[in-house]
């Protein structure tokens, strides 16, 4: 075997700088940062010099372990303090109870002392072992405040000691509430444990990601249920010169190479602004789920969203009640079908023949989309629940207008014949016809 | 119908005129066949060049070894398995002993046995223990997944086995992951879809036992030396999880089975190929299409030929395999056989076309037809030379020779009972190989098959690969890849920006996922779908990204199961192709047009008045009209320009240059002339660099540049003979050294060739090579490599000790 020399790697570099037009490795182009993206020290604070570490751009301290040294920030917010609209102390106030109803009771009742609420800032979204969870933030609820632990490897050979801290600390703590950390960051998290050879502790922890819920309540009525969005619209916090989540893994890449931590700053900020956003919208999601009949929800978006939920979890007397909720309440008018639908179909479920009906005989008195599988069911229920032949065939030949078929002209044809049949036998109705 | 009548014309066709109703026939043996090609190969000139029989041999039996567990002895006797060929013997001691095992056997001898035996044997006496099946393509996966469960079912036993490949559904993974002890995969899934998320198979990968990797001859060129670095991260991966699986390897027969093994893996390995399956009698018929113009060296169409032979078998009733060596032919044949033996209101199909771009379950469904016998004749690409299970058959037609010896013999192997005789026969195209080969067919019988080669170390796949191990695993210093040091690659990797230093190790810090950006068999994994919009739209095939370029184009002829479709459109961007069914009575070829520019010249040396090269080149392959072409007649009816993207690809090349004083000192000749002796010494230097190197003549591209006067009236050629692959795979380097050899082998090849002004054997026939080609190819040829001879003198190497 030929051992590789210089000369054939040259020779290799010369031919990838050929062939890729010396452009090796495309990287995102770096934003120029605009002024926003720096705080007051940073800009005025100190002279340049070649290395700036972590250490003098961040409240933190290096910490020592038996596996080496990592970096540990913390943020403190107040019970006092407000982010957006929302005061810190409402987090403080949570029952436990709450994580049983968005959890369908797989999370049992827990204080919220014993929450972590975790964020992770990763070098990539390709996946796969070669990304590096580089930034783990952990946002726990104390008496006076919520309190955000910033992990981060200065390099990659902290990444073990960071993590042997990490899984140390989280031995106190027996739920994880991330957001999309079910698809994300546990899996994510799980592969480096794996790589270091450190125990993981997730999986010992409920893990409740709150996406899912999330989901549920503002699908309809929001764009984008990104947590940033949710953020903006549901906690009315708007955020300043935050730097954009895609240039994240460049600007620690850069780190890396450069030893620049200045531009760090805004994405340990960025993170704790996440753990801390992520606490108060669980605060928010929650007791919908609790108790869903009091849900402090206003839209009717919302509203259906919860009856939706509901219903996927089989609990068709509150899903129908939230139905109802939801039919008072203001919405679009493609979701107000979608709602009388889904609340005749859940009523006739529940054997509520009545209550059906009035919502079918709605959907049946204006063009809309489920207007002739309305007029369908309207047939099927003054055959079967009223046994009025005469109500049900009319139903059947409006719907047979509507939506042409095979199924809908055997039923015509059979309430025909049992209509005739009826008639012969009641010569009254034989008039009539 | 008596057989022997009118042999004398040398006609397949007259003297076994097709019977039209195979029932009607009293003598259908096959031995009565061999008999009218033994009488006609008798005759002088006889298009029959040489028939081969294979004597019919018994089996050589073993105990079952005693270590095998009960629960599998048992089933094996519940399947009629008493005993043991001896070569699955053999291999089943030697895994038994710790050895790494390459098993070299023909087709249809039970290989299957020889891994599955072993596997099973240890998944018994350890439940948790894993196995990696590798094979090279998804419906060999599939089709042993059937063959395994169909064991492990009749143990009882609750082994789970699942094919792992990019149709396997997300929900599935998971489960698969957690659960399998036995994955079959093929080395594509392995590489981007296993290997980057190894932690997610931290289960498998630390109880992986072994790993069998079947029709191993088939990773040779780029394809192999991808495969070999695969291996590297696999290996470095096990020992991360504390496994060191054995590897059991199954090989066709190829010159250097052993050697491609331990190559692949970097280990040692021991070789069993003492075949112990029976078979019966076996004909080889070599079948050079009859000379129709001798002064044009134009002979018989050979997909015509292939045809009547084929019809020899099929009207006798006799399950017929026929080999074409590329999708239109394969397609016209099957059109052609469809014409003879289906009606349009036949219900049953007799005759389908099998090849990579049909879709999976109108594949299976084809295999399983063909096992059961319900179809009498098949038409396929190379994708049935691999051990898809389709039983055997009583005849092959390869129209065409298949490139290789190898490859030959895997085909002509699909034909073989093993109580009744079979036969192959070769049916020879004009291409300058076919003619060669049929026309020396002891050159043939006895020449060893193609080596394999690798180049595991060709650092363009060694880095690719090298940027997936360290995105698997972090580097420590000193730590090797494969059998490299990696310091000086991994501070390469660092400077393009995608490695880091920290602690002792080095680390993955790029945000992309570099096992996307590596194919390991093409330019490129994108596919186009072919959707047939003459109804309700819908997907009726796939074809890999370069041959779409060729037969997808807009207002080509599509075939697809011997239908005709005309290409609507050819969206390029969306990798879609919309066709419309229609009737009609011609084909389309596209024409292709190849620049190649030079970029480096790694050395140089005259060559007697040529200066002989290598080095890097770059081509650009356009397709830029297209011909019609008639059935049976091939006669061009008409043809069409093309505004196609152009294709761009990086390679390495030898080439010669033919100084215009030189050419000029040819003074009886005219440029023109001269052009055609450069362009015809171009194809015969391909025949015989194919043959020295022992590769497939595919591998090797050729092309002319400078092929026209230059401004200043001077015509100064390069002839390239470039490694046919992006990327090059280390073919252009001992042509450079076998440059006197290859030479004088051209000069052999053409002075002996008997036609008058070159013919396909050798520059090519005359319509296609120009006015006195072949004189001025030879004397080219002849000058320099006398010349050669004197410069070179005493350093001469001989082709073993240059490959």
């Amino acid at each position: 075997m030929t051992p590789i020399t210089t000369a054939d790697i040259d020779r290799l570099r010369r031919r990838i700088e050929r062939v890729e037009g010396g452009r090796m490795e495309p990287s995102p182009a770096p934003r120029t940062p605009t002024f926003e993206d720096f705080t007051y020290s940073e800009l005025f604070a100190q002279p340049r010099v070649d290395h700036y570490d972590v250490e003098q751009y961040l409240d933190g301290k290096v910490i020592e372990n038996k596996l080496g040294s990592y970096f540990l920030a913390e943020r403190f917010y107040p019970n006092h303090k407000l982010h957006g609209s929302f005061e810190i102390s409402r987090l403080a106030a949570m029952p436990g109870h709450w994580l049983e109803g968005i959890s369908k009771g797989d999370i049992p009742a827990c204080d919220p002392s014993r929450w972590a609420f975790l964020d992770t800032e990763t070098t990539g979204l390709a996946g796969g072992t070669g990304t590096c969870a580089f930034l783990i933030g952990v946002g726990t609820i104390e008496p006076e405040g919520f309190r955000v632990r910033l992990f981060f490897m200065r390099d990659y050979d902290e990444e073990a000691p960071m993590l042997r801290a990490l899984s140390e600390f989280l031995a106190d703590y027996e739920v994880l509430v991330t957001y999309n950390g079910k698809s994300y960051d546990a899996p994510l998290l799980e592969t480096r444990f794996l790589l270091r050879r450190q125990p993981n502790p997730l999986q010992r922890m409920h893990h409740l990601d709150l996406l899912h819920g999330s989901r549920s309540l503002w699908k309809l009525r929001l764009e984008s249920c990104r947590l940033i969005h949710l953020e903006c619209e549901i906690l009315g916090m708007e955020r300043q010169g935050d730097l954009p989540g895609e240039l994240i893994p460049h600007y620690y890449f850069e780190y890396l190479r450069t030893r620049q931590a200045f531009k760090l700053v805004p994405m340990f900020h960025h993170n704790a602004m996440d753990i801390l956003s992520l606490a108060c919208l669980t605060e928010v999601v929650l007791p919908s789920f609790a108790a869903p009949e009091d849900a402090a929800l206003h839209h009717g978006a919302d509203l259906l969203g919860l009856a939706r939920w509901l219903r996927r979890s089989g609990d068709h007397a509150a899903a129908a009640a939230l139905y109802r909720k939801a039919l008072q309440a203001d919405m679009a008018d493609s979701e107000l079908f979608a709602a009388l639908w889904e609340s005749a179909l859940i009523e006739r479920k529940r054997g509520c023949h009545e209550q059906k009906r009035d919502l079918l005989l709605d959907l049946a008195a204006c063009r809309n989309p489920y207007q002739a599988k309305a007029l369908t069911e309207l047939a099927k229920h003054y055959e079967r629940c009223e046994k009025d032949l005469p109500q049900a065939l009319d139903a059947a030949n409006q719907a047979a207008k509507l939506d042409p078929g095979e199924q809908t002209d055997k039923r015509i044809a059979r309430l025909q014949r049992r209509v005739a049949r009826t008639a012969a036998a009641d010569p009254r109705l034989a008039c009539e016809t | 119908m008596n057989l022997a009548l009118d042999f004398g014309e040398s006609n397949p066709e007259k003297a076994l005129a097709p019977a039209r109703n195979p029932l009607a026939r009293t003598d259908s043996s096959l031995e009565r066949v061999v008999e009218t090609f033994e009488a006609m190969h008798a005759t002088p000139d006889s298009p029959i060049t040489a028939i081969r029989r294979q004597p019919a041999r018994e089996a050589e039996f073993v105990d079952l070894p005693a270590t095998v567990d009960d629960r599998l002895g048992n089933a094996l006797r519940k399947r009629g398995v008493e005993q043991l060929y001896s070569h699955q013997g053999e291999a089943f001691r030697q895994i038994q002993d710790g050895n790494n095992v390459v098993i070299v056997t023909p087709t249809a001898s039970g290989k299957t046995l020889c891994y599955n035996l072993p596997v099973l044997n240890a998944l018994l006496s350890d439940p948790d223990a894993c196995a990696l099946y590798l094979f090279p393509t998804k419906a060999l996966s599939e089709d042993q997944l059937s063959a395994f469960n169909e064991m492990v079912d009749s143990m009882g036993s609750d082994i789970r086995a699942f094919t792992y490949d990019g149709d396997t559904p997300g929900d599935a993974r998971r489960a698969i992951r957690r659960r399998a002890n036995v994955v079959l995969t093929n080395p594509d899934m392995l590489h981007a879809g296993v290997l980057p998320h190894h932690t997610k198979w931290a289960r498998f990968f630390e109880k992986l036992q072994y790993i069998v990797v079947d029709e191993l001859h088939t990773y040779r060129g780029v394809f192999g030396s991808h495969l070999a670095n695969v291996f590297r991260r696999l290996r470095r991966i096990c020992a991360f999880y504390g496994s060191n699986p054995q590897f059991i390897c199954c090989s066709a027969t190829i010159a250097n089975p052993r050697e491609l093994a331990e190559g692949l893996t970097e280990l040692k390995f021991a070789q069993v190929d003492r075949n112990g399956a029976p078979s019966g009698e076996k004909y080889f018929v070599c079948y050079n299409p009859p000379v129709v113009n001798r002064q044009l060296g134009i002979r018989r169409s050979y997909i015509n030929e292939a045809r009547r032979m084929a019809q020899v078998f099929l009207d006798r009733g006799r399950q017929t395999l026929v080999f074409a060596n590329n999708r239109l032919a394969t397609e016209i044949l099957v059109r052609y056989l469809k014409d003879q033996y289906e009606t349009s209101t036949d219900r049953v199909e007799r005759i389908r076309g099998y090849r990579g771009g049909y879709l999976p379950r109108e594949r299976r469904e084809i295999e399983r037809q063909l096992r059961e016998g319900e179809i009498l004749g098949v038409v396929s690409t190379s994708a049935l030379e691999l051990g898809v299970d389709i039983g055997s058959l009583d005849a092959c037609v390869l129209a065409g020779y298949p490139g290789s010896i190898a490859s030959t013999w895997q085909r002509a192997g699909r034909a073989g009972r093993r109580q009744s005789a079979s036969v192959t026969v070769l049916v020879a195209s004009s291409a300058p190989v076919d003619q060669y080969i049929i026309e020396r067919p002891d050159y043939f019988f006895e020449a060893t098959p193609e080596r394999a080669c690798i180049n595991a170390d060709n650092l363009e796949i060694l880095v690719d690969h090298l940027k997936c191990a360290v995105f698997e695993l972090p580097f420590t210093d000193g730590e090797p890849y494969g059998t490299h040091e990696t310091a000086e690659l991994l501070n390469f990797l660092k400077d393009v920006g995608v490695v880091h230093h920290a602690g002792n190790a080095w680390h993955w810090t790029s945000e992309s996922y570099p096992a996307d950006a590596i194919n390991l068999r093409s330019i490129s994994s994108d596919n186009f779908v072919v959707i047939d919009i003459t109804g309700e739209a819908k997907v009726i095939g796939e074809v890999a990204f370069t041959a779409a370029l060729t037969t997808l184009h807009e207002k080509a002829i599509y075939l697809h199961q011997g239908r005709l479709f005309h290409v609507e459109k050819f969206d390029y961007a969306e990798r879609k192709a919309y066709v419309k069914s229609v009737e009609c009575d011609y084909y389309t070829d596209a024409i292709d047009y190849t620049q190649v520019k030079i970029l480096e010249s790694f050395d140089d040396r005259t060559l007697g008045a040529l200066i002989a090269n290598h080095g890097e080149v770059r081509l650009n392959r356009q397709i830029i009209g297209f011909k019609k072409l008639k059935f049976y007649t091939n006669e061009n009816v008409g043809a069409g320009d093309l505004q196609m993207p152009e294709q761009e690809m990086h390679t390495t090349s030898f080439w010669l240059r033919f100084p215009s004083a030189y050419l000029e000192s040819f003074e009886d000749t005219s440029p023109t002339e001269r052009q055609n002796g450069v362009v015809g010494l171009g194809n015969v230097l391909r025949t015989v660099g194919a043959l020295l190197l022992m590769c497939d003549p595919r591998d090797l591209g050729v092309a002319v540049t400078g092929d026209t006067p230059d401004e200043r009236g001077l015509f100064e050629p390069d002839l390239f003979l470039y490694d046919n692959y992006p990327g090059g795979i280390g073919q252009s380097e001992p042509l450079y050294r076998m440059r006197e050899q290859l030479l004088q082998k051209a000069r052999e090849l053409i002075e002996a060739c008997p036609c008058e002004a070159g013919c396909p054997g050798c520059v090519g026939p005359p319509g296609e090579a120009g006015d006195k080609a072949k004189t001025v190819a030879l004397r080219l040829a002849a000058g320099t490599a006398a010349l050669a001879a004197r410069t070179a003198e005493g350093t001469l190497t001989t082709a073993q000790e240059a490959v």
